[in-house]
């Protein structure tokens, strides 16, 4: 440009030159001298003048000139270099104006939507972007309107689902941004999206896996926890809140000794197992309730993978179990002295049918007024008076009176063991089991053996009677006699006990419990020993003297209501203070 | 007038026992070990009532009854045995000479078989 504006320059110093020489030539100078004029310095400062201002306005307008066209290329490279960018976003890109029509799209954009730049452009973006919620179909908002009335960037719901063109979907992550020129005004929007649908299905596995196995671990019914190294709840599952009252949410992060007390003691072996990476087990954790004794299962397991210290606590009540056990082992015992039993008793009872009824005969040969008796007196030469005055008088009458007694305890026994054995036929009926315990307590008043031993009548009965259970399906007679049973053990084991303050005192329930009738019989007696609660459904186990009891009263009752009304019967004592039998049958037999 | 009866039992203290306490009440008292033995003595001598025991070697109670009851069906029959595994067999409860009450050993008085003796022989 410049070099032009000097050429320009020569070219009009020359054509000066020749002006000169066609019309100011008065002088004639030939065409050189008139080149360079150094004799007329007034046409030499005129024509530098001139020649001068041509070749700086030359050199000012090349060099804006050459300016814009830096300018210029500078502009279409780098706008070259944006469309080489914007079509190589990984990210779907779609520019609307600001009517919300569309721009301009990038090729994943029209990979995704179905549509061709050329052909979407113009048209409105809820045309070319369809959008929907993927778990109500409801369409979603036009996201370039929601901007321009925002004016703020958005980022569109989850679960957004595209439908392309062709119906094709894709789940997308999205956000939507306001294109402001200068001066703040919105002259598009750009709307920014990806297909996420295998992120998505990930995450939806994910977390459809998470909450499968919360559910496993919350539907164990055993209690389980898990804790770091230092001992602080990470996981609390339902059984865990239902037993301690603690919710996961205030239990996680606390100290275990902390949200479940009764832990504490299993902390020094939660540190061991982890330390040694050694599960622990403990079987029939003892644990003392106010309503009973309950038996745990507590197993610590160390937690060794990803390098994460911690442990985790299962705790089993295996207190049903244990009591299941417990009265397997007893029925059994007791089936095996019913199967003795039942093989003795005719080799029993007949030797005590002829014990009985020849200690009879003897009696009534000596006393009954029988002609025969006089008769044979009469030949003897002697009198029945004075026969009947010598045995007197040397204790034969009581002699026969306790061999008599001895039979009867010894068919007892007989008879009692004999319950042990199954029967098959059962004389189930409806019972009413309030009217049952009353006429119970009538008959234990009346029972001429206790009589002997204390009085029935200085026993404060005190009932407690829930008007909820009516009648219950069971054999009336066998119930009666485990009621008799315990009731008269009471009023024995009151009758031992020294009473500071109070009086002995009978306190009988019956209660409906679910689908089981309870009766509860406690007397506050003398208690008894662990040793002895353990071991009173014994058959042949008893504290009584010999004579006084044959040991099979509460193994009797124990088989009536385990074996033969499927039902439970437990006791508990605090020694110096109470003992309570507890029984539970089904209301249905 | 006096009634025979026929005590039916394999353990001779227990037939003794009973047979005392029957003559004692003024009964004509026979006595028998065994179902076979008893069949034959009926043969001879048909008696008003028999007391019976369930369990015997050979012919067993049950069998005794059912087969005399059959041939001399005016003689009654109690039932007084060791096993209380025997309640009255279904046949024998259709039998009417049958008491319905059984006799369990041992009894601590015979005064209860002796009045349902008389009751049913009246």
């Amino acid at each position: 440009m410049l070099v032009a504006f000097v050429l320009a320059a020569i070219i009009l110093w020359f054509v000066d030159c020749f002006m000169e020489l066609l019309w100011f030539n008065s002088e004639s100078k030939d065409f050189m001298e008139l080149v360079l004029p150094l004799d007329r310095p007034h046409e030499i400062y005129m024509r530098v003048l001139l020649v001068s201002t041509l070749l700086i306005s030359g050199g000012v307008v090349s060099r804006m000139y050459g300016s814009l066209a830096r300018s210029e290329r500078e502009a279409k490279k780098s706008e070259n270099h944006l469309r080489i960018t914007f079509r190589s976003i990984g990210d779907a890109v779609i520019a609307t104006d600001e009517k919300g029509k569309v721009t301009r799209m990038n090729p994943i954009a029209e990979k995704l939507t179905g549509w061709k730049a050329s052909e979407a452009s113009g048209k409105p973006l809820p045309e070319v972007f369809r959008i929907f919620n993927a778990r109500t179909s409801v369409p979603c908002e036009n996201p370039v309107e929601k901007v321009f009335n925002t004016k703020k960037i958005i980022g569109l719901a989850n679960h957004t689902m595209l439908v392309s063109r062709s119906g094709k979907e894709y789940q997308i992550s999205d956000s939507a941004a306001p294109i402001m020129n200068e001066s703040g005004k919105i002259v598009g929007a750009v709307l920014v999206f990806r297909d996420v649908t295998e992120e998505y299905h990930q995450k939806e596995e994910l977390r459809s896996l998470r909450n499968y196995l919360s559910n496993i671990v919350d539907s164990m019914p055993s209690v389980l926890v898990g804790v770091d190294a230092d001992g602080q709840v990470t996981q609390w599952n339902m059984t865990a809140e239902k037993v301690t009252g603690v919710s996961s949410e205030e239990a996680r992060g606390r100290g275990l000794s902390e949200v479940f007390p009764r832990m504490s003691s299993e902390m020094g072996k939660i540190s061991e197992s982890i330390r040694t990476r050694q599960a622990m087990h403990e079987q029939k954790k003892v644990r003392h309730l106010d309503d009973g004794i309950r038996y745990e299962d507590v197993t610590i397991f160390p937690l060794v993978a990803n390098g994460v210290e911690g442990a985790v606590i299962q705790i089993d009540d295996v207190t049903e179990q244990f009591n299941l056990e417990q009265m397997m082992i007893q029925t059994e015992k007791m089936m095996s002295v019913g199967g003795l039993a039942a093989g003795m008793a005719h080799e029993i009872n007949n030797p005590l049918a002829a014990i009985a009824g020849n200690t009879q005969n003897i009696k009534n040969r000596i006393y009954k007024d029988l002609k025969k008796n006089s008769d044979i007196a009469c030949e003897c030469d002697i009198t029945l008076e004075g026969m009947r005055e010598y045995l007197s008088k040397r204790d034969i009458p009581r002699m026969l009176d306790g061999i008599s007694e001895s039979c009867r305890r010894a068919a007892k026994i007989v008879s009692n063991m004999l319950r042990f054995s199954r029967k098959s036929e059962k004389r189930f009926s409806k019972c009413n089991l309030a009217e049952l315990m009353d006429d119970t307590i009538d008959l234990a008043a009346n029972d001429y053996d206790l009589k002997k031993e204390y009085d029935f009548r200085k026993i404060t009965i005190v009932k407690e009677y829930s008007p909820s259970i009516s009648e219950v399906y069971c054999e009336k007679n066998e119930i009666q006699q485990v009621l008799l049973n315990l009731l008269k053990n009471g009023a024995q084991a009151m009758n031992d006990k020294v009473y500071d303050d109070g009086k002995p005192c009978l306190t009988l329930r019956i209660l409906s419990e679910g689908e089981m009738a309870l009766i509860e019989v406690e007397d506050n007696g003398p208690g008894m020993s662990e040793e002895i609660r353990k071991r009173v459904f014994e058959p042949f186990y008893s504290t009584k003297s010999v004579g006084q009891g044959t040991g099979l009263g509460l193994s009797v009752s124990y088989f009536i209501i385990a074996d033969q009304h499927n039902g439970t019967m437990d006791v508990d004592s605090l020694p110096g203070s109470w003992t309570k039998f507890t029984i539970r049958i089904p209301v249905t037999g | 007038m006096q009634y025979s009866i026929l005590v039916l039992d394999d353990d001779t203290h227990v037939r003794e026992s009973l047979v005392i306490s029957l003559e004692d009440e003024e009964f004509e008292v026979f006595e028998a070990e065994s179902s076979e033995v008893a069949l034959k003595f009926l043969d001879d001598k048909p008696v008003d009532l028999v007391i019976v025991d369930l369990r015997l070697p050979g012919m067993n109670g049950t069998e005794f009854i059912t087969a005399a009851s059959k041939k001399w069906p005016d003689i009654k029959f109690v039932i007084y045995t060791g096993s209380p595994e025997f309640c009255i067999p279904v046949d024998l409860a259709r039998i009417p000479n049958v008491s319905n009450s059984v006799f369990l050993k041992p009894l601590s008085s015979c005064d209860v078989m002796i009045d349902e003796i008389r009751k049913m022989l009246r």
